[in-house]
């Protein structure tokens, strides 16, 4: 099957008019820099045919300068080892912004193969006055136009067609564009052939967007801005708390009535312990977590896909920019919120290798969505749930001081790396702000199904896995007849929580944190699930296992453990994906393993000052 | 008969984590090179082939 490939500018509308074409879910944004790897997919149009589809990365130009945009130039010129070059392009343009997009169109025409040209996001220029004489656009570039609308599908079987017709030998030759080869070359010569090529062809230019403007006026501004932010940090993380509440309240309800129903059929016995305390308690104890997730999700998917998270970028610039950290880094950063796996694949787009190291080496310090669970069963069971100021909750402020407190962290981390490992000046930002748009509510609910998905998936098999291997661990081998402690002393998990226990009693833990610890490693979340079991495994009644696991935690832990555990999450490298991303990432586990250190170091510390601080106040 | 499905279950989840975590493709890689030193290269190609094509990159949430 023949392959074309989408290339265009950043934030044209690819990736969206990519899932159009092959009905793909490729993550789409309203920022520049969401693609950073090439994605295949193949798009059908009824009986007439299919092709095979290539997602890039989007550049300005020819000329890499990022590791995302040599993806981008070497599947181009099929350079890139074990890629077949494509046949041919669909060269994607936004139509808001015609000056900028059509300069690369025209630098694409030097690999002399056939191209379309998708007019995307005609819908909002349109809106915005752009009158388009598309014909004589045509006969200018030389080349087909097709106006489309990516995130609405508009355009797409147009487009599939033109490229079957772009791939069959006999009409090839009629999508060779005309020949810019002076232009291509000379960046002043293509600006001055575009001028030209638009003079001719618009009607009617793009209306400046006052309300836009006026929105940046604030939205932009050093001190209303940033109270802006605050504001809107402050009420998603309370949202996340409050509006969580009942959903949560249910799915507790149904994991325990599950609990009690299984137990009643399976009476008493080994395969009830393992269903009952391994299974439900343990898989359960992170799915009641599921509303938290898909609402945080939300809220960041609205603010993304308005175009605000681009201005936040812009706003955090100038605290980026005082530590030495690329403005280029805060969307690796934003998006290690939700998992620091894509964050670290992200900062392809940063250029130099010291800023991409930097920003590789603290971007696991952002608050992933797998802390949720932790954090929210920790402040559930040792915050109280009280109003403090204008109706904002305690839970929910210290909530937000935890993502505030890893962002800090995060820069001051950054700051010593730069003046220590990654010497260098400071960089500059160029980055396009977005368009802001009214959020798709079909992108955003695709994008909140991938990640319930996503979780349930996880839920049902590693964390279901894990579960079950700690279950065993904890029940086996049986206590003796005379025993005198409670079975899970005797057990293997027992003796290696008692083992690791010397290790981590200073900063407030005891041996069942330990059992928790290890299965943590390949998860953060699966703490959760493993306190579940290894209490549910030791509760000496029923009404002790029925108790929620925040209730347990808050009889069982001293206020100085929760917040000392609280604090190690903070900074804690627990997940062995991403030191594996890091590694793949870096080309050497040198990176992976000092990051290992230096966040376990760093956690360390923490949970020992912020447990010894507690006790002296009186929390212990 | 309750105690040989839990070891089933048992097995079957480790045997699950096995496969998440990639060892099995690391055991390949190094049993593969270990019989391509010994001159078995029909049976290394075929044990690193048999595991290359499920490899699959880590993923996250």
């Amino acid at each position: 099957m023949s392959l074309v490939a989408l290339a265009g500018n950043p934030n044209c509308g690819k990736t969206a008019l990519f899932n159009a074409m092959t009905g793909g879910r490729q993550k789409v944004g309203n920022y520049p820099g969401v693609t950073v790897e090439r994605k295949e997919g193949v798009a059908n149009l009824d009986n007439r045919g299919s092709i095979r589809v290539l997602d890039l990365p989007g550049t300005y130009s020819l000329s890499p300068r990022t590791p995302d945009e040599e993806v981008t130039h070497d599947v181009l010129f099929g350079k890139l080892a074990g890629e077949e070059a494509p046949q041919a392009i669909v060269a994607v343009a936004d139509a808001t912004n015609l000056e900028r997009s059509l300069g690369f169109v025209i630098e694409l025409t030097q690999l002399k193969k056939p191209i379309v040209l998708a007019l995307n996001m005609m819908d909002l220029a349109e809106k915005r006055g752009l009158k388009l004489d598309l014909k004589a656009l045509e006969r200018e570039l030389g080349m087909k136009v097709i106006p489309t609308v990516a995130v609405d599908g508009q355009g797409r079987e147009d487009l599939i067609e033109r490229s079957l017709e772009m791939l069959s030998q006999v009409d090839r030759s009629t999508f060779i564009p005309h020949d810019f080869s002076e232009e291509a070359k000379d960046v002043h010569a293509r600006f001055k052939r575009v001028d030209t090529i638009l003079k001719a062809s618009i009607q009617k230019q793009v209306a400046r967007s006052v309300i836009s403007e006026k929105i940046d006026h604030i939205v932009l501004h050093p001190f209303w801005g940033s109270l802006v932010l605050l504001v809107v940090l402050a009420l998603v993380f309370q949202a996340v708390f409050t509006w969580s509440a009942t959903p949560t309240e249910w799915i507790e309800g149904g994991v325990a009535w599950l609990g009690t129903q299984v137990g009643l059929f399976l009476g008493d016995g080994v395969l009830k312990s393992l269903v009952v305390d391994g299974i439900i308690a343990g898989v359960g104890g992170v799915v009641v977590f599921l509303p938290q997730i898909i609402l945080l999700f939300l809220f960041v998917l609205l603010l993304e896909d308005s175009g605000y998270m681009a201005r936040a970028a812009f706003l955090m610039d100038r605290v980026m920019g005082s530590v030495g950290l690329h403005g280029r880094a805060f969307i690796p950063l934003l998006s290690s919120f939700a998992c620091a796996i894509p964050g670290v694949m992200a900062t392809r787009t940063i250029e130099n290798r010291r800023d991409r190291l930097t920003t590789i080496l603290v971007a696991p310090l952002m608050t992933c969505s797998a802390r949720l669970p932790v954090y929210s069963l920790l402040i559930a069971a040792f915050i109280p749930n009280k109003s403090v100021f204008l109706g904002l909750g305690l839970q929910g402020l210290v909530l937000l001081s935890l993502y505030v407190f890893a962002v800090v962290t995060a820069l001051a981390v950054a700051y010593v790396f730069k003046r220590t490992l990654f010497k260098g000046e400071k960089p500059i930002l160029l980055l396009e702000l977005p368009t802001y748009k009214i959020p798709s509510w079909k992108s955003v609910l695709l994008g909140l199904r991938e990640r319930a998905g996503l979780f349930i998936k996880r839920a049902g098999t590693v964390i279901l896995s894990i579960t079950v291997i700690l279950w065993f661990l904890s029940s086996y081998p049986k206590a003796p007849v005379n025993a005198t402690q409670p079975a899970i002393d005797y057990s293997y998990a027992g003796k290696i929580g008692h083992a690791i226990e010397p290790l981590i009693q200073p900063i407030g833990f005891d041996w069942r944190v330990g059992i928790a610890f290890i299965p943590g490693f390949a998860a953060r979340e699966v703490m959760v699930s493993a306190l579940a079991t290894v209490y549910a495994v030791e509760g000496k009644d029923e009404e002790a296992t029925a108790q929620s696991l925040g209730d347990t935690l808050a009889k069982n832990w001293s206020l100085a453990t929760g917040l000392s555990l609280l604090a190690w999450y903070i900074l804690a490298p627990q997940c062995l994906s991403t030191l594996a991303v890091v590694r793949r990432e870096t080309n050497s586990w040198k990176w992976a393993l000092f990051m290992l250190v230096y966040m376990t170091a760093l956690a360390y510390l923490l949970s020992f000052v912020v447990y010894r601080v507690t006790i002296a106040l009186g929390g212990g | 008969m309750q105690e040989i499905v839990v070891y089933l279950i048992v097995v079957g989840a480790g045997l699950h984590l096995l496969k998440h975590s990639r060892l099995h493709l690391a055991v390949a890689k190094i049993g593969s090179e270990w019989l391509l030193k010994r001159g078995q290269v029909k049976w290394a190609f075929r044990l690193r082939e048999l595991f290359q094509t499920r490899s699959k990159r880590p993923d996250c949430h």
